[in-house]
């Protein structure tokens, strides 16, 4: 891994040119690419090296045409490094192989369902009909392996295609395997070269970029179009104030710091379509040591207490619906869930803990625990007893706030254990509405001629959850249409 | 002050903590500089002040990336193979401070690495506020 050419050479003729049309402040119309004439010439443009992006890049290159990658860090910096690496998918030759049935009518409810009908039928459609060949383009193009599928997570389906990472995340193994697609091919991957305006022709349709880079600005000319996959917003905390609000605009990070709104800012000014700008996904993380303490959450065992040490919520929820709802419950957007050793793999959860040193707590007795944790002594004993008792009556569902657990358990197993957490932001899903050829479209829903999106940073296929694997199979399924739609325009020598 | 002056006197001092350096060495140049080598050896830069490429670290560590990462496979995590992808050497392995780990801007691993004062790197976190 690592930079496949030398930015720097590549950068010459274009600064040159640049320089020579006396670029002044950064415009956002027609103008400064009349005077700043674009020297690096491709055939696709693509802004962030994520799954998107580098999807994008290899199709359009097997699709015979030229396309660059811009990417404004020194690496691929994005969600995907962070993500667990499944994609959820149906008609795949492992299902087949597995002798598993997948419907895409299933699937497309099931994604229908989790956004409660406001995602964008037509682009969910597209999704669950692409999605088979998809993953069998990632085992067979970019040489990913995947695991054997297991019926996890919601809604309990063999849907889901896990990245196999080794010891890193499946997302970041997805990463390499796609960087090492661009280099065998010679893509180019021009690192800290951040897009800061889209070049337009006299008819607003997208003709190029323009980026800063080390040496300045530079111009980069495409000829079939450029393709947006710089992530959503979730790092740029004015965005975030101003699309999201409130607490949830203040969550700390579960991913990359500098996924931060190109999607907007490069679109809006030709007036993009900015769809789901308020729609996010957040789930548990420990901020100070980025542990994922999901499997605590979802254990079934134990109840979560805040600072206070009262129960805040019905512990049968899922850690996302958790999550989601910690910032609303307290304050301090922390909790604790404590779990006793009648939860047989809390031992693992600890050793998880040890081995990233993140913090939680270990007594043989609650109010010891409930010491250790620095938590009021005296509150977390009556919680703990009352929930017992409440177990004993069978009068879970009268606590407030009620247990529903179907099979709830006692905590009464010591040693006893404390996991905090706190509610992270994982990724937004707002951004400029893509059609289902991943053209980005305008207020009157046109398509901006010559401008694509995919992954994160094209609107409309998520809105309030996503289902397990959506994310990072939708930046698969929409990278490619892009490339393809670019390439047919390309081959037609006009600009889509 | 131009680079090309700034970069003789850094040389200059380089050269004088040569001549003068004691067995101890406080950083990464320090420990090139008893090994006798030359300022020039990491500095081959077209600006000669900026931080050596990963191509030259690797000329005489590992050989490869890959081959780093195979040699510190028993460590955990893995410095040199990480989800976040091949870092230049120096965001780690500073020339001329001490040493910082990278992944504990984000995480608090426990690592010892060379030439890091202190026995840890990370150390003890805490989750604030956990006293209403």
């Amino acid at each position: 891994m690592g930079q496949q050419i030398t930015r720097r050479g590549m950068m010459k003729t274009c600064l040159t040119a640049v320089a020579a049309g006396a670029v002044g402040p950064v415009s956002t119309t027609a103008q400064a690419a009349a005077t700043a004439p674009a020297a690096n010439d491709y055939d696709a443009i693509i802004l962030g090296a994520g799954t998107a992006g580098l999807v994008a890049a290899v199709e359009a290159y097997d699709q015979g045409i030229k396309p660059v990658v811009l990417e404004k860090m020194d690496l691929p910096a994005g969600n995907s490094i962070y993500a667990m690496g499944g994609v959820a998918a149906c008609g795949t030759r492992i299902q087949k192989q597995e002798g598993v049935a997948e419907s895409k009518d299933d699937l497309f409810a099931d994604m229908m369902k989790v956004s409660t009908d406001k995602a964008d039928p037509a682009l969910t459609r597209t999704y669950v009909e692409h999605i088979g060949q998809d993953v069998d383009w990632l085992q067979d193009t970019i040489g990913v392996k995947f695991r054997t599928l297991s019926r996890l997570p919601y809604p309990l389906l063999s849907r889901l295609h896990w990245v196999e990472g080794g010891s890193i995340t499946g997302g970041g193994m997805l990463i390499r395997l796609l960087l090492a697609a661009c280099k065998k091919r010679n893509i180019p991957i021009l690192y800290h070269t951040k897009a800061v305006e889209l070049i337009t022709n006299k008819r607003l349709a997208v003709t190029g970029v323009r980026a800063l880079t080390e040496d300045g600005l530079a111009d980069f000319k495409a000829r079939g179009g450029v393709v947006i996959t710089t992530g959503g917003f979730s790092a740029n905390r004015e965005m975030l104030c101003g699309y999201l609000g409130g607490v949830m605009s203040r969550l700390p990070l579960r991913g990359s710091s500098y996924v931060t709104g190109e999607n907007i800012t490069l679109t809006k000014p030709l007036f993009a379509k900015l769809v789901h700008m308020d729609q996010f996904h957040c789930g548990p993380i420990v901020s100070a040591t980025h542990l994922n303490p999901e499997e605590a959450l979802n254990s079934g065992y134990g109840i979560i207490v805040d600072l206070r040490g009262r129960r805040i919520i019905d512990e049968v929820n899922t850690y996302v619906a958790k999550a989601r709802a910690l910032p609303h419950l307290t304050p301090e957007n922390k909790a604790y869930q404590l779990v006793d050793s009648n939860w047989p793999a809390v031992k693992k959860m600890a050793d998880k803990c040890t081995d990233m040193n993140s913090p939680f707590f270990q007594d043989d007795t609650v109010e010891g625990l409930a010491r250790k944790a620095g938590l009021p002594v005296e509150a977390v004993v009556t919680t703990v007893n009352s929930y017992n008792e409440a177990l004993r009556n069978n009068k879970l569902e009268d606590l407030n706030p009620p247990c529903t657990f179907k099979d709830p358990h006692a905590m009464d197993k010591g040693p006893f254990y404390a996991f905090p957490f706190e509610s992270g932001m994982t990724a937004t899903f707002g951004g400029p509405k893509i059609n289902i050829k991943a053209q980005v479209v305008n207020l009157e829903d046109e398509p901006i001629k010559g401008l694509y999106a995919a992954g994160n940073a094209a609107g409309g296929l998520f809105f309030g959850d996503y289902l397990g694997g959506t994310q990072l199979g939708g930046a698969t399924v929409f990278g490619r249409i892009a490339a393809c739609h670019i390439a047919q325009a390309c081959k037609k020598g006009k600009k889509a | 002050m131009t680079k090309k002056t700034l970069l003789a006197i850094v040389l200059l001092f380089s050269g004088l903590a040569l001549a003068t350096s004691v067995v101890a060495a406080d950083n990464l140049a320090d420990r090139h500089a008893q090994d006798g080598l030359e300022c020039t050896h990491c500095h081959v830069e077209k600006v000669r002040s900026k931080a050596p490429k990963m191509d030259t670290c690797l000329k005489c560590h590992g050989g490869s990336y890959e081959q780093l990462g195979r040699a510190s496979a028993e460590k955990k995590p893995n410095p040199h193979y990480t989800h976040v992808g091949d870092k230049e050497c120096t965001v780690c392995h500073k020339g001329h401070k001490e040493p910082e780990f990278f992944c504990n801007d984000c995480h608090k691993f426990r690592v010892q690495m060379p030439l890091a004062k202190g026995t840890t790197q990370g150390g003890q976190p805490l989750l604030t506020g956990a006293n209403p």
